[in-house]
């Protein structure tokens, strides 16, 4: 965390609310790619993220200062975004089903976008085979870089459930992977390949 | 044929895990797993597909939400305090309206008890009545009678040069009294 950023916090911790909201602009990134890698929908996703600051915003005063706030945010999302799914199998959708909202990429090469958004599509789709939890896992430790002990903390999870649950969870996607069938078309692709050829 | 019946029953563990372990392997660990690759199938697919995903994860840009984000939740923020608000304002009229009702549902059933006591013995309640104003004629009689003979000590102790001077230090207050309360109102009347 940097100095500014470090100030931003206490300020907030003393109930300035500008500059939470300056914390907002700081850590939507990571919030949101989890709230979206989670679940699978950029409107849920934007709803889970603005809940995810609420959330922390109505319990500053329990943030413990010693701990990391990203991964304290990241937290909460991910709890959030898993309770989220699990009351989401009450209606249950078929992957395909589920409505996508493309990500552009602002550079003008058409190629690398779709090539791009078909690699999101597909890491969405791989893994929303996993649980809940395996899922949050796998994001926490690929997207965030974070260690065992910080997932374990972050998921209310013991260190060997965390890594019994990341093998678990790297087999399953191994198992998903080798039975897509987009899997031979993207990966017999060349690089700047088109799709189309 | 019987090599793939061989390759299914020949055990997977602890290449597998070693495949699917984020950690580095010992030298003679790595060997094992390269002798066992070569010969087993299974862990060979499992290990190529594991790279893959492992490179889509790595090459997956992270997703960033729309413009905006922080302005949406300060209004969300806003929105929220305000139904927070109602909701607390909900809770105290529900809690006030409450105690209201509880106290005017025992005042009714005190109320309600007596009454029910006064039909029940009429004449035994009268009586009490009339007991407790005969009570408070006499205490007021006493008090009257008391004051009576204060007044008749003090005109036998104090000499009518003191009357004078006792109603012209009366009469003075009063007169202080009333110019002071006069200028209170013009200053009040300036200030405003």
């Amino acid at each position: 965390m940097q100095e500014v950023e470090k100030l931003w916090l206490s300020r907030a911790l003393k109930g300035d609310a500008d500059a939470f909201g300056r914390l907002v602009e700081t850590f939507q990134g990571p919030v949101h790619n989890l709230c979206h890698r989670m679940l699978s929908d950029p409107a849920e996703a934007e709803d889970a993220s603005q809940e995810t600051f609420l959330r922390a915003y109505r319990s500053l005063g329990r943030y413990d200062v010693t701990r990391s706030f990203s991964t304290w945010l990241l937290s909460i999302a991910a709890h959030f975004c898993i309770d989220q799914i699990r009351r989401r199998r009450m209606t249950i959708v078929p992957f395909e089903d589920l409505p996508y909202e493309e990500v552009r990429d602002p550079s003008p090469n058409p190629e690398a976008e779709v090539s791009a958004w078909e690699d999101q599509k597909m890491v969405e789709s791989l893994l929303a085979a996993l649980n809940p939890t395996d899922r949050a896992s796998i994001i926490m430790y690929y997207w965030y870089d974070l260690s065992y002990e910080e997932i374990a903390s972050a998921l209310s999870l013991t260190t060997s459930a965390v890594k019994s649950r990341l093998h678990r969870a790297r087999k399953e996607l191994a198992s998903t992977w080798k039975d897509k069938p987009r899997h031979e078309s993207a990966t017999a692709r060349e690089k700047n390949e088109s799709p189309a050829f | 044929m019987n090599q793939p019946r061989r390759e299914r029953k020949m055990s997977h563990q602890p290449f597998e895990s070693w495949l699917l372990s984020n950690e580095p392997l010992a030298p003679g660990q790595d060997q094992a797993l390269q002798v066992h690759l070569k010969s087993c199938k299974t862990c060979l697919q499992l290990s190529i597909d594991w790279a893959e995903v492992k490179q889509l994860f790595i090459s997956a840009s992270p997703l960033k939400p729309s413009k905006g984000f922080t302005a949406r939740w300060q209004a969300r923020l806003a929105l929220d305090n305000l139904k927070e608000k109602r909701r607390r304002q909900i809770r105290q009229s529900v809690l006030v309206f409450l105690i209201n009702a509880v106290g005017a549902m025992t005042l009714f059933f005190y109320f309600t008890f007596r009454l029910y006591q006064t039909i029940e013995t009429p004449v035994e309640v009268l009586l009490v009545g009339i007991d407790r104003l005969t009570s408070i004629l006499h205490f007021i009689k006493a008090i009257q009678e008391i004051l009576a003979a204060i007044l008749l000590v003090l005109t036998s102790i104090i000499p009518p040069e003191g009357w004078v001077i006792l109603s012209t230090a009366a009469g003075l207050l009063s007169l202080v009294w009333i110019v002071s309360l006069h200028r209170l109102m013009i200053q009040r009347r300036i200030t405003s």
